[in-house]
């Protein structure tokens, strides 16, 4: 086939601008280290990138979101440690201040003691975080959970939650109420029935251990036996009786000696002329109460020297509720750590999305370098060759000859 | 014998010209090689013989095929309009596909901050951080959907200037015609030359638009475009002209003759065939889908928005303006041009769910009551009495129930509860109609959802109120900030259709991400399927001209070897001429 002599110049020239065109854009990934320069060299490609980018973001922002929520956790389990030692300095004071051989002076010494505890107790409770909110105050971030020791939790129940994977959330506060109040027991013995002119008289001298009563405990005065007797019955079928007549005045019994299914309690049986039918009854309430109002009341009541059970209110009780407000924040305390450890495992989960995600995406869009630079030699080769070829085969002309 | 060396010179001279014209028009457009067509003279009868006179030339030829030439001009229709189309398709590939103006990254960074005032939100930097991410994300669907104007604008100016070069090229092949006409009257020889300038300009028409060409028997060709609007016909033309889009002044299309009736849709091929399909298949739909995705995105952020409270307590308003009005209102639907940020003070973002929970003092269960959504889709729904008054749950264990008092009214609402089997559930108080529940009486039903956890005592109670009501202090609630960093997963959008650029009907299908990459993927793949086609019209192309010209064109080789064997032909009738002159000198000589 003939072909003409302006073809071959313009095919020439064509191949070598082509040429040019791939050479530049091999240079331009090789410079830019990635294989897709526009979306449309790999619209497939492109958009998995588009997709692998906004995971790895996605999983970047749960990692940060994790490490502010330890670290807000962190922050609470250093504030609830502080309050689990304080508590515990609290239970032996507590403790050494109910010892009968303590004076007054003793007693005062350590309410004093206890005081400066309970203030350092409610300064925890108003922990601020490093924006200034309180910590304990549920949603009510900018209101002092409590802000005296006798008053009222000012926070709400609101618990925040940060997302640290697709679809985990995790808290990162306890509400004050939660961590701070728990159930408050008092014993205390009342007297229900009664003859007439009768002046007998049961108190409660003594708790040991624990004393909540689930059911009511009665005494009641029967002349019908001789002796007379205190019936005792705690309403379970668990009953004893303490012959008590006139000479037996100010008769102390521990209630457990009699019946082992009895509590640990000493009372003490008063009154010259107690009469038929006299009733008492021991009984225990609950309530929901602060640790701060629990321990002042024991505190001012050791300031009074007024320590006996049958001092009101009832601080033969108070170990046994300075023990639950522990428990209630060591229990946080384990919540705070298992959240602790569920965030170490998303954020092991999130690491390894992560990284795989990084992995694919620098497959999907990053340069093969080997193949670019032999691509790149071949391709100035060619245009090299293209070059040398086009000057010699211009050359050639029948025109040379004439 | 004189008279046949004259002839053979003046033969061989033509020849020698013709080959002269060939080679000085080698490099010129169009030009088709002309050979010269030689023929014996008629003989001379003498003595009973016929003894040949010498030649003449009975043609010069123009080596041109007609089949060739039209298939040149169909690849080259085709070929321009796939580069037009790929040159634009690739303008708008670049722009979605660059980092600095992708939403893909506008979206990230506002939802990230949006995650970061989840983490703390009372910080007031971690919310002008998010109203400013807000805002670069606003202004990049604005210089978005600038830049795929301006495209629109650029297309409007190239059809102005293709329209005005057919205008032009038309004019050029009319007055052609005439003169061809003219020349080719009364005479048996062809103008090559205008011949060969008047396909040449039809070459260049078919650049433009896709062309058909008529020839008729006095020289004349007739040209026609789309199908069959003649352009040219004989002498005279019918110009084309820019109109206005009946529906959309600001488009370009093309008007025919002197009423300017639009027959953009009946043009196929060359640059303004590329323009027209590009607007249409590229530019069009990306607008579209970028505009959807702004309103989408605009009604879904501002809804889950006004369910909030503010830090100061107050109803979360609009988050992006405008809202997409509630018809029949007429007020501006937000688009990718319109869309803003409309806060400008972080404390006015609504990180808050309105609703607050209270545990019953005296419970002694381990059950839990959750608020997982607020619906303001009402709309009258406003976030700051969105509870009227206070909604009570109360568990009744013996029929497993819970006695929901609304407004005082517990005579009714009762959510059935087995916390054996229905902790964790999730309950819409709107959905309460399903047996075993019991709904709402009246209209007067909570807009909430909520979940059920753990197992409830006999008379334990929750209580939910309006976090506004009596003083707004659960400022570091961050439940609305959590719904708000949901919605970059969630799928709220549905599919576009992609042909008519309407909502295709169904649940969504697509979070704002999806619905960007699904984007860039169509349009990356109407480039990439442009490229391509380019690249094999181009091919084709390529061959064909190889084939055409290697009929038509001048090859210096070949025409430096006739201009030796015309040569040698010249000296060889100067020869007879000198030979006659000789003879005639004899004879004269002998006298």
């Amino acid at each position: 086939m003939r072909v003409s002599t302006s073809y071959i110049f313009d095919q020439n020239l064509t191949a070598m601008l082509n040429q040019q065109t791939e050479l530049a854009k091999t240079q331009l990934q090789v410079s830019t280290g990635k294989r897709i320069l526009n979306p449309s060299d790999d619209p497939a490609g492109s958009v998995q990138i588009l997709n692998l980018q906004r995971e790895f973001s996605v999983t970047e922002q749960y990692l940060t979101n994790a490490d502010k929520a330890e670290n807000k956790q962190t922050l609470e389990e250093g504030s609830l440690q502080s309050a689990t030692d304080i508590l515990q300095r609290v239970r032996e004071l507590a403790v050494q201040g109910l010892n009968d051989t303590n004076t007054q002076t003793d007693r005062q010494a350590i309410a004093a003691e206890m005081n400066q505890l309970n203030e350092q107790l409610l300064a925890i409770a108003n922990t601020r975080d490093s924006n200034g909110d309180y910590v304990f105050s549920g949603f009510k971030s900018n209101s002092q959970p409590y802000e005296t020791l006798n008053g009222d939790y000012q926070g709400d129940e609101g618990q925040r939650n940060m997302k640290v994977g697709a679809g985990v959330l995790i808290e990162t506060n306890d509400a004050g109420n939660t961590v701070f109040e728990s159930k408050h027991i008092s014993t205390e013995m009342s007297k229900t029935a009664t003859g007439v002119g009768s002046d007998s008289n049961i108190s409660l001298i003594r708790i040991d251990g624990a004393t909540e009563l689930s059911t009511p405990l009665t005494f009641t005065y029967d002349t019908s036996v001789n002796p007379a007797v205190y019936n005792v019955s705690d309403g379970n079928g668990n009953t004893a009786t303490i012959p008590y007549s006139s000479t037996d005045n100010g008769l102390n019994v521990d209630l457990s000696t009699l019946n082992p299914a009895l509590p640990k309690l000493t009372i003490e049986l008063t009154g010259v002329s107690p009469i038929n039918a006299d009733q008492f009854t021991l009984q225990t309430t609950t309530s929901n109460q602060s640790m701060f109002k629990t321990i002042d009341q024991f505190a001012k009541a050791l300031e009074a020297n007024q320590v006996s059970a049958s001092n009101g209110p009832n601080n033969g009780d108070f170990l046994t509720n300075i023990s639950s407000s522990m428990n209630t924040v060591v229990d946080t305390q384990a919540k705070i750590g298992s959240r602790l450890n569920a965030i170490d495992i998303q954020r092991e989960i999130n690491d390894g999305i992560s990284f795989n995600m990084e992995k694919t995406l620098s497959e999907v869009q990053d340069l093969d370098y080997a193949e670019a630079i032999s691509r790149l030699t071949l391709q100035m080769t060619g245009l090299q060759a293209a070059q040398q070829s086009f000057a010699k085969v211009q050359g050639l002309s029948l025109f040379n000859y004439l | 014998m004189l008279n046949i060396g004259t002839s053979a010179l003046l033969t061989t001279q033509g020849a020698l010209s013709t080959t002269s014209h060939n080679i000085s028009n080698v490099n010129t457009d169009g030009y088709n090689r002309q050979r010269v067509e030689q023929g014996t003279r008629i003989p001379d009868f003498e003595g009973g013989h016929y003894i040949g006179s010498g030649v003449s030339i009975t043609s010069i030829e123009r080596m041109f095929d007609n089949f060739l030439s039209e298939q040149v001009r169909t690849f080259t229709s085709q070929e321009q309009q796939l580069d037009t189309f790929s040159t634009f398709a690739r303008q708008v590939d670049d722009l979605l596909g660059s980092p600095e103006l992708s939403l893909s990254s506008g979206l990230q960074g506002f939802f990230d901050a949006v995650q970061d005032v989840a983490d703390d939100p009372t910080s007031i930097p971690a919310r002008q951080v998010m109203l400013t991410e807000a805002d670069t994300l606003a202004q990049r669907f604005n210089t978005l959907d600038t830049q795929l104007d301006s495209y629109n604008q650029q297309v409007n100016l190239n059809l102005d200037t293709a329209v005005k070069e057919v205008n032009l090229l038309s004019k050029g092949i009319a007055e052609l015609n005439q003169v061809i006409v003219e020349a080719s009257a009364g005479s048996n020889g062809t103008p090559n030359d205008l011949l060969d300038q008047r396909d040449q300009l039809i070459n260049e028409l078919s650049a433009y638009v896709s062309v058909s060409v008529i020839q008729q028997d006095n020289g004349a060709q007739n040209v026609f475009i789309g199908n069959g609007q003649a352009l040219v016909v004989g002498q005279s033309t019918v110009s084309l002209s820019i109109v206005p889009n009946a529906t959309d002044t600001s488009r370009s299309e093309i008007g025919y003759g002197p009423g300017g009736i639009n027959i953009s849709a009946q043009l196929t091929g060359g640059s303004i065939g590329g323009l027209l399909t590009v607007r249409q298949e590229v530019i069009d739909p990306a607008r579209a889908e970028i505009d959807a995705l702004a309103a989408g995105m605009v009604s879904t952020i501002n809804a889950q928005h006004a369910v909030g409270l503010t830090l100061s307590g107050n109803a979360g308003g609009n988050f992006f303006e405008p809202q997409v009005p509630v018809p029949p209102a007429t007020a501006p639907v937000p688009d990718a041009g319109n869309i803003r940020l409309a806060l400008t003070d972080p404390r006015d973002i609504a990180v808050a769910f309105p609703i607050s929970t209270t545990t019953g003092a005296t419970n002694t269960g381990t059950a839990l009551l959750e608020v997982n959504a607020v619906d303001g889709s009402d709309p009258s729904f406003n976030a700051t009495s969105a509870l009227v008054s206070t909604l009570t749950f109360t568990y009744d264990s013996a029929n497993k129930e819970y006695i929901v008092g609304y407004d005082g009214d517990t005579t009714t609402t009762r959510i059935k509860y087995d916390p054996a089997t229905d902790s964790g559930k999730v309950f819409d108080l709107s959905a309460l109609s399903v047996p075993p529940h019991t709904d709402f009486p009246g209209a007067n039903t909570p807009p909430l959802t909520i979940t059920l956890n753990g197992v409830p005592a006999d008379t334990d109670d929750f209580s939910l109120t309006n976090s506004a009501t009596g003083g707004f202090a659960a400022v570091g609630d961050n439940r609305n900030a959590l719904a708000l960093a949901e919605l970059q997963v969630t799928k709220t959008l549905t599919a576009l259709d992609p042909v008519t650029g309407l909502p295709v009907g169904g649940p969504p299908t697509q979070s704002f991400g999806d619905s960007y990459g699904i984007l860039v993927a169509n349009v990356a793949t109407r480039t990439h399927q442009a490229d391509v086609g380019q690249r094999t019209q181009q091919g084709l192309l390529d061959q064909t001209n190889l084939r055409y010209e290697s009929v038509s064109g001048v090859n210096l080789d070949e025409e430096a070897a006739n201009l030796i064997k015309f040569q040698q032909a010249y000296q060889a009738a100067s020869q007879i001429i000198t030979v006659s002159n000789t003879v005639f000198n004899s004879l004269i000589n002998a006298m």
